[in-house]
């Protein structure tokens, strides 16, 4: 317990810990501040507004047109058709807006469904369109369905401002990012700081070596977790005092296991599904960050060689297209633990066997392979420092 | 008791050859030897930091490897974590040591009640030696290492540390030191070992 105690504190009164800590949360409220100056102008009440005002426009001109043809005249009926269209256009964005200020959201899901498949159709029909509208449109067909059943307010999915919305959101990449900056200075300081000279002074300590191995790494994940969570729900609070909570249950994007189908489930369902995930890449990472300072015992090679391959592998898999198709192999991937539950990784790296199994299946395999690793390090030392023991009861 | 037997110890050269002897308990040693002979290369041998290349060192019998809370050894200042606390560090040993000296007589007696709790980055070489004879003190522990331990210390603090360490040995501890200052503590140790010529050799007092 006293050296736990210990542990924290080096971690805790560090003050890279306070500075990197400080500028996380920073960075986290910016980006909230961001979506809350954003999300109105990519709402479907929004959207509807900008629909109605152009068909105003599109009504008034049609209005005036009707007043200077002649009434037997093309132009005349063209000037018809667009006042009519124009006059539609204006009572379904109106009924639209109405039905979501009024809280009566299938409705106005149903109206927004509606003008989604009227598009779809007709870009169908255009020759023109490109396959990325046409998924785009089809998307937003199945958003707006899942929106419809789940009877909840819209809110953005890219600029959330929801508690749980913007978690959800800053999980997807940045967060796994900086938390993963973040743990790899912090521990790879802390647990460089038992050699000196090449010298593990650790050995000093009443303990074995492996038990203070064994100390360290948990220590470690229990300081990464603690933060980690501190910091996720520091920011989830304060996005839930300003814009409410959120809920379980509001759609999310995800392509169904290991198909390029897509599909909206719940909130809850994604984040419990990447819970496991991210445990295991935290003691993923701990347990790598501990393995690179017993090897290298030196706190710039170990800061160094960490970030390379704990920040630059994951990075450079989509920067690397042949280091995608072995991307479910490689535990880095399982960094951006909501993308593979939501099958965007599977999808962008064109492989399918990127998802929340194999991801389990590597994480854990990689644990232990570490955890072997740490104890093998530990019993060289302990074989070292007997050898001379052996000698001489020989 | 630190018990050594056919020491035979090489860093890039050869320190030391055939080495044995018995640092018996309630005695305070002295090793002196020129500067790079290897002083402190022994006394991290004898804690298992540096492997030896023949011999064992034991503490009470057991051998040094499987040392638990009998001994204690803190080389230097710079193993400190600079931005921790004195108090920190007290902490840390008195409860890891499972140690029953209590302490905040001994910050008391150390004069430092009014920087203990500062981060370590604040204290003179000075603050920093008399905290590491405190984590001596604090630890507890029977067999005790000292690496140039009066090192920073002015005069009166370091004829406060020699009256403590013969304390110590008086109360049945096991002291090694090694010290550049042999005059001034030469009439407070019990045995002097001098290093030359890769051999350990008592001096007659």
């Amino acid at each position: 317990m006293s050296y736990l105690n210990f542990f924290i504190k080096r971690v805790f009164k560090s003050t890279l810990t306070l500075l990197m800590t400080g500028t996380i949360l920073m960075l986290f409220i910016f980006i909230l501040a961001m979506n809350i100056r954003t999300y109105r102008s990519f709402s479907i009440a929004s959207n509807a507004n900008d629909n109605l005002q152009i068909a105003k426009r599109l009504r008034a001109a049609s209005k005036n047109d009707l007043s200077v043809y002649d009434k037997n005249s093309d132009r005349y009926e063209s000037a018809l058709g667009n006042y009519h269209d124009a006059q539609a256009s204006i009572e379904k964005n109106t009924k639209l807006i109405d039905a979501l200020h009024a809280g009566r959201y299938q409705e106005a899901y149903a109206v927004a469904l509606s003008q989604t498949d009227a598009s779809l159709k007709m870009a169908k029909g255009d020759p023109a369109t490109t396959p990325d509208l046409l998924t785009g449109l089809k998307r937003e067909q199945l958003r707006l369905k899942a929106l419809a059943k789940a009877d909840l307010p819209e809110q953005s999915s890219t600029y959330p401002v929801d508690g749980l919305g913007f978690v959800a959101n800053l999980l997807r990449y940045i967060a796994p990012v900086v938390f993963c900056v973040l743990v790899i200075f912090l521990l790879s300081q802390v647990f460089s700081e038992r050699y000196r000279e090449g010298i593990d002074i650790g050995a000093v300590f009443p303990f074995r070596i492996l038990s203070l191995s064994a100390v360290d790494s948990l220590a470690g994940v229990l300081v990464c977790v603690g933060l980690v969570v501190a910091m996720i729900g520091l920011v989830l609070g304060l996005a839930t005092i300003i814009s409410g909570f959120g809920h379980w249950s509001y759609p999310m994007f995800r392509y169904h296991s290991g198909t390029s189908k897509m599909e909206y489930v719940s909130t809850g369902t994604i984040i419990l599904q990447q819970l496991p995930i991210s445990l295991l890449y935290l003691v993923f990472l701990v347990l790598s960050c501990e393995v690179i300072a017993i090897m290298a015992k030196n706190r710039f090679v170990t800061l160094f060689v960490a970030l390379v391959v704990l920040i630059g592998l994951p990075l450079g898999t989509w920067l690397v297209v042949p280091l995608q198709s072995i991307a479910h192999i490689v535990p880095t991937t399982y960094l951006f633990s909501e993308l593979t539950v939501t099958g965007e990784l599977a999808n962008s790296f064109h492989n399918s066997r990127v998802c929340l199994t194999s991801g389990l299946i590597v994480l854990l395999g990689s644990i232990l392979i570490l955890a072997v690793l740490i104890v093998a390090l530990g019993q060289k030392k302990k074989k070292f420092q007997s050898e001379a023991s052996r000698i001489v009861s020989k | 008791m630190i018990t050594a037997r056919d020491i035979q110890l090489s860093t890039r050269s050869l320190l030391i050859k055939d080495f044995s002897y018995d640092f018996l308990d309630g005695r305070l040693f002295l090793i002196t030897a020129e500067n790079g002979l290897g002083k402190t290369t022994l006394l991290r041998s004898m804690m298992g930091l540096v492997p030896l290349t023949h011999g064992i060192f034991s503490f009470d019998g057991a051998p040094s490897s499987s040392r638990s809370r009998d001994a204690f050894f803190w080389e230097s200042s710079n193993w400190f974590n600079s931005q921790l606390t004195g108090r920190d560090y007290l902490n840390f040993v008195h409860g890891q040591w499972h140690s029953s000296v209590a302490v905040d007589p001994v910050v008391e007696y150390w004069g430092m009640v009014n920087y203990i709790r500062l981060p370590i980055r604040k204290y003179s070489l000075g603050m920093k030696q008399r905290l590491i004879i405190a984590l001596y003190e604090v630890s507890g522990a029977k067999n005790l290492l000292m690496d140039e331990i009066s090192n920073g210390l002015d005069e009166e603090a370091r004829q406060l540390l020699y009256e403590r360490l013969r304390a110590m040995a008086d109360a049945g501890k096991c002291l090694v030191i090694t010290s550049h200052y042999r005059d001034e503590i030469a009439s407070f140790i019990d045995t002097q070992l001098t290093l030359q010529n890769r051999s350990i050799l008592e001096v007659r007092l």
